[in-house]
């Protein structure tokens, strides 16, 4: 074989590099091709699953909207639509043949759980390919889930109906309540209604069919829903009303769903009801110098009062349904205090013969303190006392519904392990107190636990509600977010507000005039609907 | 001597052959690295903006140092910056450096003067009417990013807003109402019109990226933006 001279051999040599480098690329172009349609996958993927996320969610907040359930499921799946292709137009990123619509997104209800509804959104689409294409790989299908789902929520609304209420006030309440039912899923979420001012009145226990019920589709005043009868007079017992509207969730009994209690004010605590007897120690709480006297007709300074069989049943007690939270309320010395609001002439106004009886929710002030005075004692038909009260000489350290006098929110002055009769200060932090326990109990129940929001009403009165109670009612952290400049700090800032990670946290809202109270009534609803998911 | 010259003329061929397929290569890799990690941070950005957007609708308050710093943690290596800690809320924390941009909005559709909405506030009041309107913004990061990437569905700068985003009046404060342009973008984004009250989150979520510059073919930065 003749050798090739070395210059041919050379001259052939030119361009191999790059010959190589051109061969190299076939490998290379692919590999880095794939790696960007990939990433595009990848990118695409995400995107998409977002879009279906939100479509999910959305579809679970629609939830709410209609007046039957079926109407709420096709509220969700066009919301689903609605919210798909908001975040995921149709071509993005050059996907085609993209298959979402009604049909893809399912309603049903939970099968663990009877208070759920879960929605389902399936979609698809074909991601392009940009350099995959050269090998006949044109598009990669891609198909993505997403789930979420709505509790149904059971709301107790507790109004207050307090003098302080009346006219235009009560007005804007009784509209604000009306629209607030309207946001809710009729047919599955319950709301019923408390109202109160010195005394508790239950309009409704909750019902799906609250609509009708509360007269939401009624014009104000028609009178022919529970909430047009509310008419505005009275103190504000407001433990009281905590306590009786949580009664009315823990009946209805349901912990899977949201179990919510919407608490309205616009005042201070100032009317508790309590036991003037102390089974215990079988004691009274009468002075030794009253003239109330027992069942035998005999005072204390007498040796009456000895037992509970000679209590003079100035109530007939309270009979809890079946199902109730609270144990039956004996018959004995039940009354309730009223205490005039800060700034007054500090008084106080006992009252006995406590309980409603009848159905009208509308008492007078010459209704709750009975017209005749309770046999032997001084107050009644409608006197007023300036601390201490002339028959009675302490308070108990908890309510008829269990809650806590003291110690609590602000500090009381107590006597041999009772809080004292003789001060008005006092019993007005007791007032608080009380509230601020029926509140933690019923956050802390371990079957029930509910959510509390609270709305706050100013500029009907001199004593607007306590800042403080109400985040510490509402377990809310924060400030005030709803008006500008800010009228109270977050819960950290202020003095005594404490609240509770571990516990339901709800939220307050201040409506500083009765004008934007409807707003915050529905900024309410957005938010427990926002819980509901 | 022939040969000679030739050898000197093929001086510095492979040199040539090897600097024209370095270029190539080189070009292709940096291109492609840089592409990657765009897309990356594409995929990392929208990952944060869902992430966010679903923790906003489930009541997560943005407006709070905490949750300012939750957000930063899912963009890290995006350069969030959100300043020194703060207490209570600050719905404008947008004073600091960094390459992120984070706007949160919540938007409601006020419907006709007869629908609840108008109703609260008494149909002759109802200047939101048949309206888009903000019930709450909240931005944290570099607010110098607006002016390369402004929100999709503008400001409410002049509605009175609460130091937590909340617009007090989004019913009567003309402020609230989206602009022309967003409102109808905004309405066109919806197959079925949206009913009066209903809300839509928005988390709209921008990283510069200075690092991965290559002029104006990959040079903007990465926007990402979710409806929940």
């Amino acid at each position: 074989m003749t050798p090739m001279p070395k210059s041919r051999s050379r001259c052939r040599e030119r361009g191999v590099s790059l010959l190589l480098a051109g061969l190299s690329l076939t490998f290379i172009v692919p590999a880095v091709g794939l790696m960007v349609d990939v990433s595009v996958l990848y990118s695409v993927k995400a995107r998409f699953q977002a879009a279906v996320d939100g479509a999910s969610l959305a579809a679970a907040r629609a939830l709410s909207l209609g007046q039957t359930t079926q109407a709420q499921a096709t509220a969700a799946q066009n919301n689903a639509v609605n919210w798909f292709y908001a975040n995921f137009p149709t071509g993005s990123w050059g996907t085609t043949g993209t298959n979402m619509s009604q049909s893809t997104v399912s309603v049903f209800d939970d099968a663990n759980n009877a208070h759920v509804r879960n929605v389902t959104v399936t979609a698809s689409t074909n991601v392009p390919s940009f350099f995959m294409s050269w090998f006949g790989a044109n598009s990669t299908p891609l198909t993505a889930t997403g789930n979420a789902s709505r509790r149904d929520v059971v709301v107790m609304m507790v109004l207050d109906r307090s003098g302080s209420m009346a006219g235009a006030p009560c007005t804007s309440m009784l509209t604000a309540a009306k629209l607030f039912t309207g946001q809710f899923a009729a047919g599955r979420d319950q709301i019923g209604l408390v109202s109160f001012s010195d005394n508790v009145y239950i309009h409704s226990s909750p019902t799906t069919n609250f609509q009708t019920v509360l007269g939401y589709t009624n014009n104000l005043g028609t009178g022919s829903g529970a909430i047009d009868t509310i008419v505005c007079n009275g103190g504000t017992s407001t433990a009281q009303a905590i306590s009786v509207a949580y009664n009315e969730l823990y009946k209805v009994n349901q912990p899977g769903a949201l179990n919510v209690l919407m608490f309205e004010t616009d005042g201070l605590p100032n009317t508790l009801t309590l036991n003037f007897w102390d089974s215990a120690t079988n004691t009274t709480g009468l002075k030794s110098t009253s003239a109330c006297t027992d069942k035998n007709g005999k005072k204390l300074s007498q040796g009456g009062f000895a037992s509970a069989a000679v209590l003079p049943s100035w109530t007939t007690g309270q009979t809890m349904s079946a199902g109730s939270y609270f144990a039956n309320i004996p018959a004995g010395m039940i009354g309730g205090i009223y205490s005039d609001d800060p700034g007054s002439s500090g008084q106080f106004n006992v009252m006995y013969k406590y309980w409603s009886t009848s159905t009208a929710n509308n008492f007078g002030s010459s209704t709750f303190v009975a017209s005749t005075a309770a046999t032997g004692c001084a107050f009644g038909g409608g006197k007023t006392y300036t601390p201490p009260p002339t028959d009675i000489n302490w308070f108990p350290l908890k309510d008829v519904w269990g809650n806590q006098l003291s110690p609590g929110y602000l500090p009381v002055t107590l006597s041999s392990g009772k809080v004292t009769s003789g001060s008005w200060q006092s019993f007005h932090n007791a007032a608080l107190n009380a509230t601020d326990s029926a509140a933690y109990q019923a956050r802390t129940n371990t079957t029930l636990p509910a959510y509390f929001f609270v709305i706050g009403l100013g500029g009907t009165s001199a004593n607007p509600p306590d800042y403080v109670l109400m985040q510490r009612i509402a377990n809310d952290p924060n400030g005030d977010n709803y008006n500008s400049p800010a009228l109270y700090s977050s819960c950290s800032q202020e003095a005594n507000c404490t609240t509770y990670p571990g516990q339901p946290q709800g939220n307050f809202i201040y409506s500083s005039s009765p004008a934007s109270l409807s707003q915050a009534f529905l900024s309410i609803s957005s938010e427990v609907l926002r819980l509901s998911k | 001597m022939a040969e000679t010259r030739r050898r000197r003329g093929r001086e510095g061929q492979e040199l040539v052959e090897f600097s024209m397929t370095a270029l190539l290569l080189a070009g292709l890799f940096v291109s492609s690295f840089v592409t990657g990690m765009n897309l990356i941070r594409s995929i990392q950005v929208n990952q944060s903006c869902r992430d966010l957007a679903n923790m906003y609708i489930h009541g997560a308050d943005f407006s709070t140092y905490p949750m300012q710093q939750l957000a930063q943690r899912l963009a890290t290596g995006l350069d969030l910056e959100i300043g020194s800690t703060f207490t209570g809320n600050s719905a404008a924390n947008t004073s600091n450096q960094g390459n992120v941009l984070v706007t949160l909005s919540r938007v409601m559709y006020v419907g006709a003067t007869t629908d609840p909405n108008c109703a609260s506030v008494g149909a002759s009041h109802c200047t939101n009417a048949n309206s888009y309107v903000f019930t709450q913004r909240i931005q944290f990061g570099n607010g110098t990013l607006t002016n390369t990437k402004p929100s999709t569905l503008g400001n409410p700068s002049t509605a009175t807003i609460s130091t937590a985003g909340v617009v007090a009046n989004p019913i009567t404060d003309a402020g609230a109402k989206l602009t022309a342009a967003a409102q109808a973008n905004f309405s066109a984004l919806w197959k079925t019109p949206l009913q009066d009250g209903q809300v839509c989150y928005v988390v709209e979520f921008y990283a510069q990226s200075p690092d991965l510059n290559l002029g104006s073919f990959l040079g903007g930065g990465v926007y990402a933006r979710s409806f929940f």
